[in-house]
């Protein structure tokens, strides 16, 4: 009976790991396809031709957003009704943003962010997102990085910052 | 410089253009200073026969001129791809201080090359090449405009560079301020929305019923010839404060440049030819006015002014409507 | 009627070859008179019939039609000009081959509009007046020289010109036909028509329906009683 009860128990972890994993997944993954005409609400570009940098607000209400980058995708968080005013930040379930060596979608809430590196989005300076530490301290060197950020740690003040760093030769990627 | 083939498209047609121009306006010069009808001498035949040449080939540059406002518009569009930060043609223009400046030169050179095609066909109506010493005096006056057009067009192409970060649009045309948004497109952008609409609507109602009366009664055409430039001043103010909010559903977003572009249609294409077919015609008007005096184009005169006026009226019309269905049918939430 | 001021002609002015056909013309043509320019080949008179008929330009000078300046004129004046007021008999018939004769008479009608059947009936008319009639429809490269001449003096007049000009008329022509011809230009002046010649043909000027001669030598008119 033992070994009934374990092997029952082990099927039952197995399975609900293989369950919890798969939203986990789709709740990275977009189930929202990017159309042609879908534009980021704060600058109006166009985000199909970026994919490399898409970042995604879901609402409560179904709707969503995409962007051009992390850095439009923040300014929409800090100051949601100005580009959408019947929105509020309350209504936001998830977001995510493009880790750039995978470039998949992951949880934005607990990717970290290179400030400050050579490499240029279609926004100019951009906080560029990673999985996990590794990744992101490899970058940071690779690139001339100054700082990895969590996403509690960027406030209006970063992007500001970004926005400032701009006009000049750069090289871009 | 970036040789891309619409950047030596821009160029070479300035250049031939300007060329043309000057050799044309030497002409012109010796036209008016010594032109009479009335002599039989030779200088006066061989200008006569110089006239009919050059009439024909500065019909040809000034309408290139006019087209050329269009292609420079369309190259900044195609280059954003070389500069970071830039996604439509406000970016590029901004990647040095040539751009701006070359293309509000355009703008006014386009108007002016109208207007000499205007005065071209009415002088050519006359038998004893009424307007001339008038048409050659323009063409005196426009081409060092456009030469400097050539001019700063060139240097803005030169001192191009492609690994420089420019300004995008959002922050050029930005309601409020903040950031790099210190000039005359913010300054636009934060008119109140609304209030500028009513203006539009206004201003382009009292045109069009200003035209129609000139067409139907014949008067106030000087009135509707003012009228028609002051409506296309606001217009343009009004795409950069409400009409680009409509056609791009977004409540900040008010560049002017991104309306052209394929994700929008090229709707911004029709609605600047339309504008700016709408005042040359408009102002056309005016110019030809002063002239009713003039025996050999009495008949005719009137018959073109009218058409003029009504070709502007149609612009215009075509323009309000436009506007509208983008207005009525835009998904935006203000 | 037409009357030219100090009229020259300057060929390839400025070149090596440069030519002057006429030198300072000044000349009155009577209204409904027959004129014939007379002189030698080479003098300038086929040259002065081209600027009177409008279809060059002096190098300087002018000349005026019925007190109306012409040689100012831009070329899409002139045009309607050319069209309606003078009919043009060459020295070759000049018809156009591979159409038929009624359509080279029709021609010159064409750039006016108007409504094709009356302009046949026009035509056919006018070819009935001079035996053509059943010529009409062949081509005309079958013609006689004297019938290819005809039909030019018809395709002349489809317009109903007040002046004819006609350019060594009868240089093809045999001594007959040449007659013919003198009649035919004396129905047009009973007509009202003007008509201006130039011939260095005896027959021709010393014709008794000629009004005036004017004589032509090195692009210059002499004074010598006609």
């Amino acid at each position: 009976m033992k070994t009934h009860r374990f092997f029952y128990l082990t099927l039952w972890t197995l399975f609900l790991t293989f369950c919890l994993n798969v939203n986990f997944a789709t709740a990275a993954e977009s189930s929202v396809e990017i159309k042609e005409t879908d534009r980021c609400p704060v600058c109006g570009m166009f985000v199909y031709k970026y994919p490399k940098w898409v970042a995604l607000i879901t609402f409560k209400d179904g709707g969503h957003y995409f962007y051009d980058g992390a850095k439009d995708m923040f300014k929409h968080i800090f100051d949601t009704a100005k580009y959408t005013p019947n929105r509020t930040a309350e209504g936001i379930k998830d977001i995510s943003v493009t880790d750039y060596y995978d470039v998949e979608l992951i949880d934005a809430k607990t990717a970290l962010y290179v400030k400050g590196s050579d490499v240029l989005g279609p926004m100019g300076h951009e906080l560029i997102p990673f999985k996990d530490q590794a990744s992101a301290q490899e970058f940071l060197e690779d690139h001339k990085g100054n700082a990895i950020l969590h996403f509690q740690e960027i406030t209006p003040a970063v992007i500001s910052e970004l926005d400032a760093s701009g006009k000049g030769h750069q090289h871009a990627n | 410089m970036i040789l891309h083939p619409t950047v030596i498209a821009n160029l070479l047609s300035s250049y031939v253009g300007s060329f043309m121009l000057v050799y044309a306006a030497y002409y012109g010069m010796q036209i008016i200073r010594h032109w009479n009808i009335e002599s039989g001498d030779e200088l006066q035949l061989i200008l006569e026969r110089k006239t009919y040449l050059i009439s024909t080939l500065l019909s040809f540059v000034f309408g290139l001129q006019a087209l050329s406002l269009f292609l420079f518009v369309f190259t900044a569009d195609s280059l954003t791809k070389l500069f970071v930060g830039a996604m439509c043609a406000a970016g590029t223009l901004n990647v040095n201080e040539f751009g701006y400046p070359t293309l509000m030169l355009k703008i006014v050179n386009f108007i002016l090359a109208g207007l000499w095609l205007v005065l071209n066909h009415a002088d050519n109506q006359g038998y004893d090449y009424p307007l001339i010493k008038k048409k050659y005096l323009l063409l005196v006056a426009v081409a060092p405009s456009i030469v400097l057009e050539t001019l700063l067009q060139s240097a803005y192409f030169l001192k191009m560079e492609p690994n420089v970060i420019t300004s995008c649009c959002g922050s050029l045309f930005s309601g409020e301020g903040g950031q790099s948004s210190d000039g005359l497109g913010s300054d636009i952008a934060s008119l109140p929305a609304m209030q500028m609409m009513t203006i539009f609507y206004v201003s382009m109602a009292m045109t069009l019923i200003s035209g129609l009366i000139f067409y139907l009664k014949r008067i106030g055409g000087y009135v509707y010839s003012a009228l028609s430039f002051i409506t296309f001043v606001i217009s343009l103010i009004s795409i950069v404060s409400f009409i680009s909010l409509y056609i791009y559903e977004l409540p900040t977003h008010h560049c002017p440049f991104c309306i052209i572009m394929e994700g929008y249609h090229y709707v911004g294409y029709v609605l600047y030819m339309l504008l700016f077919g709408a005042v040359v015609s408009g102002i056309g008007v005016g110019i030809l006015m002063p002239f009713h005096y003039v025996a050999s184009l009495k008949e005719v005169l009137d018959d073109m002014i009218a058409k003029l006026a009504l070709m502007s009226i149609i612009l215009y019309g075509l323009f309000s409507a436009l506007v509208t269905y983008e207005i009525v049918f835009s998904n935006l939430i203000m | 009627m037409i009357e030219l001021h100090n009229v020259k002609k300057v060929f390839n002015a400025g070149n090596p070859s440069e030519f002057s056909a006429i030198n300072g013309v000044n000349l009155h043509i009577e209204e409904n008179k027959v004129t014939v320019l007379k002189g030698p080949s080479g003098s300038g008179k086929t040259t002065l019939l081209s600027i009177v008929g409008c279809m060059s330009r002096p190098s300087a000078g002018r000349v005026k039609l019925k007190d109306r300046e012409i040689t100012s004129l831009p070329e899409r004046f002139l045009t309607d000009i050319r069209r309606s007021t003078f009919g043009f008999i060459f020295q070759q018939p000049n018809l156009i081959k591979g159409i038929s004769v009624l359509e080279n008479v029709m021609l010159p009608a064409y750039p006016l509009g108007g409504s094709r059947l009356h302009l046949k009936n026009k035509a056919l008319h006018s070819l009935a007046e001079l035996n053509l009639t059943n010529k009409a429809t062949s081509k005309v490269e079958w013609l006689s020289g004297g019938e290819a001449q005809r039909v030019s003096i018809v395709r002349a007049l489809i317009n109903d010109p007040s002046i004819i000009i006609a350019d060594e008329p009868t240089a093809h022509l045999d001594t007959k036909l040449s007659y013919r011809f003198m009649e035919i230009i004396e129905k047009f002046k009973a007509d009202g028509k003007t008509v201006i010649i130039t011939s260095h043909d005896p027959l021709v000027y010393d014709s008794t329906i000629v009004d005036r001669v004017v004589n032509f030598r090195d692009g210059q008119i002499e004074d010598k009683p006609a």
